[in-house]
């Protein structure tokens, strides 16, 4: 790969990266996409499963 | 009319094709075998031809190619994960980008383009399915129960970690799960990672090195690390993991729970190493029998199939059989994801389960690779002028026997290669368990790996019992049993003995297959199914009164197991093993022409 094409493919990389960061950091005023916190103490962390 | 399926998983792990027809698994093999590289995880076009060609098969006669799992669920998971983690990781989105939007978003059309490349036939069409669709597919389709539980238990496919089913006839029905980030794979990986050893493959060493250790860390795990629910299901602390944010494990989090950095790879074990292994794998095993638990509550059966790379855990295996949740458990001898391509294979076919009349499962014993007929051996004997002696069957598992009474190690290829990470009698390394230094013997001079490594015994399926407490058949080496009480032996003067120290006291009258905790991770052989390994078995039996030898693979450390007369060859020569029983054929190494390479082997095969 030459310079120039590197170059480019990392700035955009980091404009898509600059994207993800501010729908990222939106998206987490609306709650985790990863659902990482402690559920109370009565309930479990099951959730049904979809049939495919 | 039956529908023949090619079952493929590739480019995560362990890639593999299967070739089902109907009901009926016709072959099965992993590309590392073939390509020779340790879990190699690209297109796996070796295995594809050499499962076809063992199934007299072109791609003109395959119905329809079953991908393992969905490439794009996988990928809005990795999305996920970098919305819920930006800014911190930048590095690994550099790195995954390109790849993901290049090819494997389009992954189902490279595997057709790879297909045609391969000059065997127009490619069929393509399904995909769930990647614990594939693993619950291969725990309980292959399985010798009309219904029952199931349990996929992994590191992470597209989103679930942990998947529990009922299956019943032809189907799997899908009733609970777990996703990513929350997954007991992961957490024993990092632990892998942290006790220096390889994510992915050196999981077996942690777990062959808990008995050496105390699991004083256990309290620390299930109150930091995971968040054990009475339901069963469970949750990851992930801020004490690195996973989320790129290609290491664990951090300085995790380091300043334990007591400071991780173990160097290669570096010297110390106490904390053994205790980290000891606790994580009692965390693993009470999390294990939680989700039996409730897989037994959700679907009221009596019996449990499993599958995912967890239940390689031959230990949790064994805690399973012992609690006696379950009537009888049934693992994938292939659980980890090369098995996805037999699940994957099977749910295409979707035909009938003919084999549950016969009593035994479908796997066939796992001997579902390539198989080698005496010509093609001889051919290769005699073109290389190496100096052998064609036996007949008897003749050859009397003089075997005679050579591992003796004290001898014997390289055991014998018809289909196995499928999964095994070996079972089908290219193994064999030798006598009474003897005490068959196990550094085997580790140090043959295998060329760590000392602290268990080995596995064979024994008679019909004299299991006097030997291990076994409730039930362990025929893929997947169930760890306690050796009877009575072929203990209490050695005066060991018990103050710790760490690897453990290893000076003989343990057992069958010392080279007894771990320092009397543990034993036993495969039990039964005439059905392996008659040749059962043959050996009774006739080392008759002579010395003892059903058990030791069973390794047929490698050395890193290296994948041998597929090829070749193979075997190369490794019988480059080790310390005395003599190799290939099909009918006995080679003696005092016979062999000496050998000689012009490079450094040991330096090629990177450590595992
Ligand atoms: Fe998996």
């Amino acid at each position: 790969m030459t310079f120039a094409r590197h170059a480019l493919l990392t700035l955009l990389l980091l404009l898509a990266y600059l994207l993800v960061l501010v729908l990222g950091l939106l998206g987490r005023l609306f709650g985790d996409p990863l659902r990482r916190r402690p559920a109370p103490a009565s309930a479990g962390y099951w959730r049904q499963s979809r049939r495919y | 009319m039956s529908t023949t399926a090619l079952g493929i998983s590739s480019y995560y792990h362990d890639s593999a094709a299967a070739v089902v027809e109907g009901g009926h698994i016709v072959a099965a093999a992993q590309q590392e075998r073939f390509s020779r590289r340790r879990h190699d995880a690209g297109f796996p076009a070796l295995a594809v031809a050499s499962c076809l060609a063992e199934a007299g098969r072109k791609l003109d006669d395959v119905d329809v190619i079953a991908y393992y799992e969905d490439p794009r669920l996988k990928f809005s998971r990795v999305l996920a994960t970098y919305l819920a983690t930006a800014p911190r990781a930048w590095s690994s989105f550099r790195r995954s980008m390109p790849e993901w939007l290049g090819w494997k978003l389009r992954t189902l059309g490279v595997v057709h383009d790879e297909l045609a490349r391969l000059d065997l036939g127009a490619v069929p069409p393509i399904r995909r399915f769930r990647h614990h669709e594939s693993h619950a597919a291969s725990a309980f389709l292959p399985s010798p129960y009309e219904s029952a539980a199931v349990l996929c238990v992994d590191g992470v496919g597209e989103w679930a970690t942990t998947t529990l089913w009922h299956g019943r006839d032809r189907r799997v029905e899908p009733l609970r799960e777990l996703r990513f980030p929350h997954s007991l794979g992961l957490l024993y990986s990092a632990f892998t990672y942290f006790c220096g050893f390889k994510v992915d493959s050196g999981e077996y060493k942690l777990m062959g090195l808990a008995p050496y250790g105390r699991p004083v860390y256990a309290p620390l795990i299930r109150e930091k690390l995971v968040d054990i629910r009475p339901d069963g299901s469970f949750r990851l602390d992930t801020g004490y993991f690195e996973f989320l944010y790129g290609q290491v494990m664990t951090g300085r989090g995790f380091a300043e729970l334990f007591g400071g950095p991780r173990r160097e790879p290669e570096g010297p074990l110390t106490e904390r190493e053994f205790d980290l292994a000891a606790s994580v794998q009692l965390v693993t095993e009470e999390i294990m029998l939680n989700l039996a638990a409730a897989a037994r509550e959700l679907t009221g059966e009596r019996r449990l199939c499993l599958a995912g790379g967890v239940a390689l855990n031959c230990v949790a295996n064994g805690k399973l059989v012992e609690s006696e949740l379950f009537d009888e458990i049934w693992v994938q001898p292939a659980a980890g994801d090369a098995g996805g391509a037999l699940g994957a294979a099977l749910l295409a076919a979707n035909g009938p389960r003919d084999h549950l009349g016969s009593g035994r499962d479908g796997m066939r014993g796992a001997r579902l690779g390539p198989g080698y007929d005496a010509d093609r051996i001889q051919v290769y004997l005699d073109a290389q002028g190496l100096p052998y002696r064609r036996l007949a069957t008897d003749e050859l598992r009397s003089t075997v026997a005679g050579l591992l009474a003796e004290g001898k190690v014997v390289g055991w290829f014998q018809g289909r290669m196995e499928f999964g990470p095994r070996a079972l009698g089908g290219r193994s390394i064999l030798g006598d368990a009474r003897n005490a230094e068959m196990q550094s013997t085997m580790n140090l001079k043959i295998k060329f790996r760590e000392s602290f490594r268990p080995f596995a015994p064979i024994v008679l399926a019909e004299h299991a019992t006097e030997y291990f407490d076994l409730r039930q058949d362990s025929p893929y080496m997947l169930i760890v049993a306690q050796v009877a009480e009575q072929r203990r032996l209490q050695q005066a003067g060991t018990e103050h003995l710790r760490g690897l120290d453990l290893l000076r006291a003989r343990r057992s009258q069958i010392p080279a297959v007894t771990h320092v905790d009397h543990s034993a991770r036993v495969q039990t052989v039964a005439q059905d199914t392996d008659p040749d390994l059962h043959g050996l078995l009774t006739e080392f039996h008759a002579r010395t009164g003892c059903p058990v030898l030791v069973n390794t693979s047929f490698n050395v450390r890193g290296e994948p197991i041998v597929a090829t007369p070749e193979d075997a060859y190369r490794c019988f020569m480059r080790t310390d093993i005395d003599a190799l029983a290939i099909g009918r054929f006995l080679l003696l190494k005092s016979d062999q022409p000496p050998w000689h390479e012009d490079t450094d082997w040991r330096g090629q095969i990177p450590l595992d």
